[in-house]
């Protein structure tokens, strides 16, 4: 049962360990995507302002 | 909650719920489904998770070689996304194939490691991923990383077909194909199946997101410049 159980465990923990990982990578690119955009509309506005 | 932020939000919650789903399936399956097997008892369950995961490793290996020759080929860093994003689960795999069968190699041998040309054959594979990873992670131009990441793809595939065949090539003391009674069958192929999508999908994720990093990254340096 216990080495059953130890089996699993390491499976469980990997596989868990693996998708938080990708969870914060996919927050961080949502964070970079949004300062990318912001940072164009920033841009675009201070163009119109200069024309 | 914006337009777009809500559909970030149930796009990400319905990969997360697919994934989880095909996982608990094939954790049922395993607990619920398959019989006790009379001499090994529990442990013999082992193999459900062990086989779903090796065979995860060798296709993840199969994949990332392909994809590497066609970088070699293109010279297109589209193709090292895939490669990359098959390197990490397949690494993941292939260590969980040596956690698992050390595991049931103690339960079944009475020894947590032996040198038999399937576990040789497998640890050189899990080496050949690990020094891909540690290449990789020493090199920051992405052209350079990509070629050094195609060759230990393309050497290491070598392997592949060693750790395949290894238990009819060699003898060794582990098992070429275990005999199973037909419900044992059937709950090795709801785990692989399972475990095959559930690996797909992240890999997919995996692959979008690197390609997703190097668009903002070009998008960057056009917003510097």
């Amino acid at each position: 049962m216990l080495t059953f159980m130890t089996a699993y465990l390491v499976v469980w923990f990997a596989l868990f360990a693996y998708m938080l990982r990708l969870g914060g990578e996919q927050r961080r690119l949502r964070r970079a995507a949004e300062a990318l955009q912001a940072q164009f509309e920033k841009q675009r506005s201070s163009r119109q302002r200069a024309t | 909650m914006s337009q777009t932020a809500e559909k970030h939000f149930f796009n990400d919650y319905l990969w997360h719920a697919v994934a989880a789903g095909m996982v608990t399936t094939a954790i049922a399956a395993i607990f619920l489904l398959a019989p006790m097997e009379e001499t090994m008892g529990i442990a013999q369950r082992i193999v459900y998770l062990h086989v779903s995961v090796a065979w995860m490793g060798l296709a993840a290996f199969v994949l990332m070689a392909i994809t590497s020759g066609m970088y070699l080929f293109r010279r297109d860093l589209a193709w090292d996304h895939w490669s990359r994003a098959a390197l990490e689960i397949g690494w993941l795999c292939c260590s969980l194939t040596l956690a698992t069968g050390s595991l049931w190699a103690h339960a079944a041998w009475n020894t947590w490691w032996t040198w038999d040309p399937r576990l040789t054959t497998a640890f050189v594979l899990w080496a050949m991923y690990s020094a891909a990873l540690v290449l990789r992670s020493g090199v920051e131009d992405p052209h350079r990383r990509a070629r050094m990441g195609a060759i230990v793809a393309i050497v290491g595939m070598l392997d592949v077909p060693l750790v395949i065949m290894a238990t009819r090539w060699f003898r060794g003391i582990h098992p070429k194909s275990p005999h199973m009674e037909p419900t044992m069958r059937v709950v090795l192929l709801i785990s692989v199946v399972c475990f095959t999508l559930f690996f797909t999908m992240l890999l997919l994720l995996r692959r979008s997101q690197l390609h997703i990093a190097d668009m903002l990254e070009d998008l960057q340096a056009q917003a510097e410049a």
